[in-house]
């Protein structure tokens, strides 16, 4: 042991010199630089993200988490939008929309190239709406954020005219997110298939490889020079060299990937190691909003005893979400405490009040609901039917079946009986597609309050014929209307009391339960500076940072 | 494949226990103790055996808490009084936990291995006994399967018919049943050329008898160690699966899906992942101990 001791001494002391031989000569210490040290050009960030890659490179193809985030470097999107909200012109400098809503005339912006040298044109703006609703493109998330798009006009050059079949006041919102990049118009008119395999946008860094299951290699596009300038601190093209995203799927990997320095910054940061991050002397840790519908359970109205409000609510009442947050996130995350995230426009306080945890609440709810008697085995019985919610799940996401366990323990408090089955992906969606299921869970990203009718709007049901979003098999006629001309309604104000009342309606039928906003959790080492989001979906934005020479 | 000596009923001593308590002379006695006896490693591994074969009986005799109560104000708390192996990351006592997923491992070890041994028995006995042809398509689809790792046989069964624990077991054991179908095959043609069986067809017994008094009981011996052996392989494996998220659903202890979970908590919590992984190494030695002693002695020699 003490011989151990010793070497451990060596080691260390080997380590200091190491240190100060590395630091030896011009540049100071990471951790001595002070915040307004000048940004150098220069390195390949290496950041690596969960296991959810791609299946094809084209930005109008994907809906999953990390897509804004690795296309956004690739892509210029429409519009950007700014600290308050706003959208700021990106690709295109405004957009008129007339007063019935149906048209919008677009004034896109001059001199943009693309990394294939094509030139930004009207024409390839409607060449993009079309690609983005073509069956071949297979647009899961696009296609439906630009459902209501009917055709478009070329006006000039720079002028496109689009009409809508219906007003619909997210439009415009949608199209600064990530999954809504520009791609080069030449190459959709030419061979649009290749996008998938070997993407070409406008964006700060150009494609290089990808390697599928593995990571993406960017570098940087030195013709850049359209910045969002609300969002940038510079102009010109980005100050990293190149952009290597590494996707590591276990999460103790991916934390210890990081801790090595072999990458320099982690997305999806192990809550439960958030803290050492934090602790640590060359790490550092920032957290960022994902606006929309916060991570929730979604409760089953098809499959009784679900169809039942009072159930609902009682099951509600019956969670202390707090503890349950508090436990799975290690303190990382907040308790949602409504339907939207507070950085979603329309967002109302507060609104998850009246299902504070409460046993006793819970209890009553379940009486009044007609579950009166308990089983041997103390759970609640109706007509010979024991209470019991089934949730059928994966085996690999462990933080969602620590949430149900621990729901389950609760529940079982008020004799509710929760049954967790792991099964393959397949059988999972499958059971959740036919709605066998009584719990699932998951989450709604996006920077508008029309996610409530994605989430809650009966047309969203899936049907044989489509498969739709609404995992809740919700049909409130009441809340149909009210989100529906919350979609249609070109007036913020009359949008946002519109949003308020469909809110307020959510509590009353309890289509889910809200647990947590999800942030993005970004750990990466102290000589990686001006770390940067896109508001428009909370993912992280490349064209700021730039690395030190320690680094 | 040290079990493939053509062991016979004529050549094998009598137990040492009997032979001990027959022999007259003091210093023959107890050299034949030592060299036909149990040694101490034996007795450890059947201690180890026995508790965990009582936790799978009765797990609330051993269990001090109700393996499935959270407790979210003691999360991840470190061995203690009140909690010997500490708790997981829903505050449940790991400990208990340990207990109550024995049921589970020892099912999972035995299930599988009886599947294995059934099943592979059968094969075996019949492709011995059988004709050129049943033996030669019997032992080529052995081959077959022999070609590929148990656990990828296994894995490819849960693919096609879905996880969970009868699942799991069933895959184990039919990943299982080309190794003792052979072993049985080699051990059924050695004692069907045996002086004891030709005497038995001499003095006219039938076919039947002699197959189910003579050949099996004979064939089978080797097997027995094989699969006392086997017993730790299966376990392991069935662990290996839980691990991948295969196994039982939550929140049902599980040692392997136990020690799966708490790799993502090593940083915090060294006692989640070592506990979990020092009971299926327990039982692994264990069964392996025990199986080898039992050969050295079917086998005539100490282990």
């Amino acid at each position: 042991m003490a011989a151990l001791k010793r070497a451990g001494g060596v080691l260390a002391g080997l380590a200091i010199v190491a240190a100060a031989a590395a630091c030896g000569g011009s540049t100071t210490p990471a951790s001595e630089q002070s915040a307004d040290a000048q940004p150098v050009s220069g390195g390949v960030l290496k950041v690596a993200l969960n296991a959810w890659e791609p299946t094809k490179l084209d930005p109008q193809s994907q809906g999953n988490s990390n897509d804004p985030l690795i296309f956004r470097p690739i892509f210029d999107t429409l519009f950007w939008q700014t600290e308050d909200g706003e959208l700021e012109g990106l690709l295109a400098e405004s957009a008129d929309i007339s007063d019935d809503g149906l048209t919008y005339t677009f004034h896109l912006r001059d001199g943009v190239t693309f990394h294939d040298g094509a030139e930004w044109t009207a024409e390839g703006l409607k060449l993009n709406f079309e690609h983005a609703l073509d069956p071949a493109t297979q647009a899961v998330l696009a296609g439906s954020y630009l459902a209501p798009y009917q055709s478009s006009e070329v006006i000039d050059d720079l002028t496109l005219e689009v009409t809508l079949s219906e007003p619909y006041s997210a439009f415009l919102s949608v199209l600064a997110q990530g999954y809504l990049g520009i791609i080069s118009p030449q190459q959709l008119a030419e061979a649009p298939e290749t996008v998938a395999e070997n993407p070409i946008g406008s964006g700060p860094f150009r494609f290089v490889s990808w390697t599928k299951g593995e990571k993406i290699v960017y570098e940087r596009y030195d013709d850049y020079d359209w910045a969002p300038e609300s969002g940038a601190t510079h102009t010109g093209p980005a100050y990293l060299d190149g952009l290597e995203i590494n996707f590591i799927a276990e999460d103790s990997v991916r934390y210890n990937a990081l801790v090595a320095g072999d990458v320099d910054l982690i997305d999806w940061t192990p809550p439960q190691n958030a803290q050492s991050v934090r602790d640590s002397e060359n790490l550092e840790f920032v957290k960022f909003d994902r606006p929309g519908h916060p991570y929730a359970l979604w409760l089953n109205e098809s499959n009784p005893p679900l169809d039942d409000v009072l159930v609902r609510k009682g099951v509600f009442a019956a969670l202390d979400r707090e503890a349950i947050v508090e436990t799975v996130s290690f303190g990382e995350w907040e308790v949602a405490d409504g339907f939207l995230v507070p950085s979603t426009p329309a967002y109302v306080e507060n609104t998850n009040a009246e299902f504070a945890y409460d046993v006793d609440q819970a209890n009553e709810f379940l009486d009044e609901a007609g579950w009166t008697e308990r089983d041997a085995e103390g759970y609640r019985v109706r007509d010979g039917r024991r209470l019991s919610l089934y949730f059928p799940t994966l085996g690999d996401v462990t933080q969602a079946n620590q949430i149900v366990e621990l729901a389950q323990s609760q529940l079982k408090a008020v004799g509710v009986e929760v049954v967790i089955e792991v099964l393959s992906d397949d059988q999972q969606q499958q059971i959740v597609a036919d709605g066998g299921h009584h719990l699932s869970a998951g989450i709604w990203t996006t920077n508008t309050a029309d996610v409530l009718f994605i989430k809650y709007h009966s047309s969203e049901i899936t049907t044989p014929e489509r498969r739709g979003t609404n995992q809740t098999f919700t049909a409130d006629a009441e809340l149909d209307q009210l989100i529906s001309q919350g979609r249609s309604t070109t007036d913020t104000e009359e949008r946002a009391g519109l949003y308020a009342q469909a809110q307020e309606r959510l509590t009353e039928i309890v289509p889910s339960i809200p647990l947590y906003y999800r942030p993005s959790l970004v750990s990466y080492h102290d000589y990686v500076h001006d770390i940067a989001f896109d508001r428009a979906y909370g993912n992280l934005w490349f064209y700021n940072t730039w690395k030190d020479a320690t680094g | 494949m040290s079990a493939t000596p053509e062991v016979t009923e004529a050549a094998e001593p009598p137990p040492a226990a009997v032979l001990a308590g027959t022999v007259a002379v003091p210093g023959r006695r107890w050299t034949a103790g030592s060299r036909r006896g149990f040694g101490w490693a034996f007795w450890v591994s059947a201690a180890v055996l026995g508790l965990i074969a009582l936790a799978a009986v009765a797990p609330s005799l051993l269990a001090p808490h109700d393996p499935l109560a959270t407790d979210l104000a003691a999360v991840l708390a470190p061995p203690s009084a009140e909690h010997v192996f500490g708790t997981d990351e829903s505050g449940r006592d790991i400990a208990s936990r340990l207990v109550h997923g024995a049921r589970n491992a020892v099912l999972l070890g035995v299930g599988a291995t009886a599947i294995a041994v059934g099943v592979g028995s059968v094969v075996g006995v019949i492709a011995g006994l059988g004709n050129r042809l049943l033996d030669g398509l019997l032992m080529r689809l052995t081959d077959v399967s022999l070609a590929f790792p148990e656990l990828l046989l296994a894995l490819l069964i849960i693919a096609v018919f879905g996880g969970g624990t009868l699942n799991v077991v069933l895959a184990i054991g039919i990943a299982g049943i080309p190794n003792y179908a052979r072993l049985i095959r080699g051990q059924t043609l050695a004692v069907r050329r045996s002086g004891y069986v030709e005497a038995a067809r001499g003095i006219g017994l039938n076919r039947r008898r002699i197959v189910t008094g003579h050949v099996l009981p004979n064939a089978i011996r080797p097997v027995i160690v094989l699969a006392t052996i086997g017993i730790g392989t299966a376990t392991l494996a069935g662990a290996g699966l839980s691990f991948l998220g295969l196994g039982v659903s939550p929140p049902t202890p599980e040692w392997g899906s136990m020690l799966s979970v708490s790799r993502n908590y090593l940083e915090l919590a060294w006692w989640y992942g070592a506990f979990p992984g020092l009971a299926i190494t327990a039982l692994v030695i264990s069964t392996t101990t025990m199986g080898r002693q039992l050969q050295a002695r079917v086998e005539g020699r100490t282990g």
